[in-house]
């Protein structure tokens, strides 16, 4: 599914345990497999992104220990 | 503070429903601007305002003519599923009122002919939502 951020979601597991020594709870900016910056702010991480790479995919992820999914209750989610 | 009055007949069996607009995110415009790139117009969308969603959503494809690109992914849990994974996009959605909210939203296949966008309690989280049954009538302000 998650082809087209799939090497953006490698580099954050390749760098997972080092960013949540130095930034736990930050967001990080990541193109390709370049880490572009950790930001307090999701909506700072994401203004970054498009300021500095376009509009391109690039992944801005909070940096967690444990990944907490999304829950909906509706079955108007066809998944 | 901004806000919106919604009636619906038979609020109880169609739900708290609004349309819409969902348009490019004000970062993305602001980098648009400069090199003089067009704006995609808003879409237009019907929306149901859903307590029991953590984030927002949209119908997969809508956002197809606003020409936008995934700024993350999130892992969803639904009645029928665990774990999917889905990409997130950077929107701004514009409802009654000029009340407008900038935020990221999940895209993900919504089954059924009308809703095309769940407005979680990712928004919620700002504002109050205000729901009068008995006058089939509902709030939400910022």
């Amino acid at each position: 599914m998650a082809q087209i951020l799939g090497i953006e979601l490698k580099t954050y597991e390749q760098h997972r345990d080092e960013l949540l020594g130095t930034a736990e709870g930050k967001f990080v900016l990541i193109y390709n497999d370049q880490i572009a910056g950790v930001f307090e702010s999701k909506k700072d991480a994401i203004e970054q992104g498009y300021r500095q790479f376009g509009n391109v995919p690039f992944l801005v992820k909070q940096i967690v220990k444990i990944e907490v999914p999304q829950d909906f209750v509706s079955n108007l989610l066809g998944v | 503070m901004p806000s919106f009055t919604t009636t619906v007949p038979n609020l109880q069996s169609v739900g708290p429903i609004v349309e819409i607009q969902v348009a490019v995110g004000a970062s993305l415009q602001a980098a648009l601007h400069p090199s003089g790139l067009p704006v995609p117009p808003p879409i237009r969308a019907l929306a149901m305002i859903d307590t029991g969603a953590t984030g927002s959503v949209v119908r997969q494809g809508l956002l197809s003519p606003l020409g936008l690109n995934p700024v993350g992914v999130a892992y969803i849990n639904t009645p029928s599923s665990t774990n999917v994974l889905c990409y997130e996009y950077s929107v701004r959605l514009l409802f009654a009122n000029n009340v407008l909210v900038e935020t990221t939203v999940i895209e993900a296949p919504l089954q059924g002919q009308h809703i095309q966008c769940l407005i979680g309690r990712d928004i919620l989280a700002h504002g109050v939502l205000v729901y009068i049954g008995y006058s089939n009538l509902f709030s939400l302000s910022f």
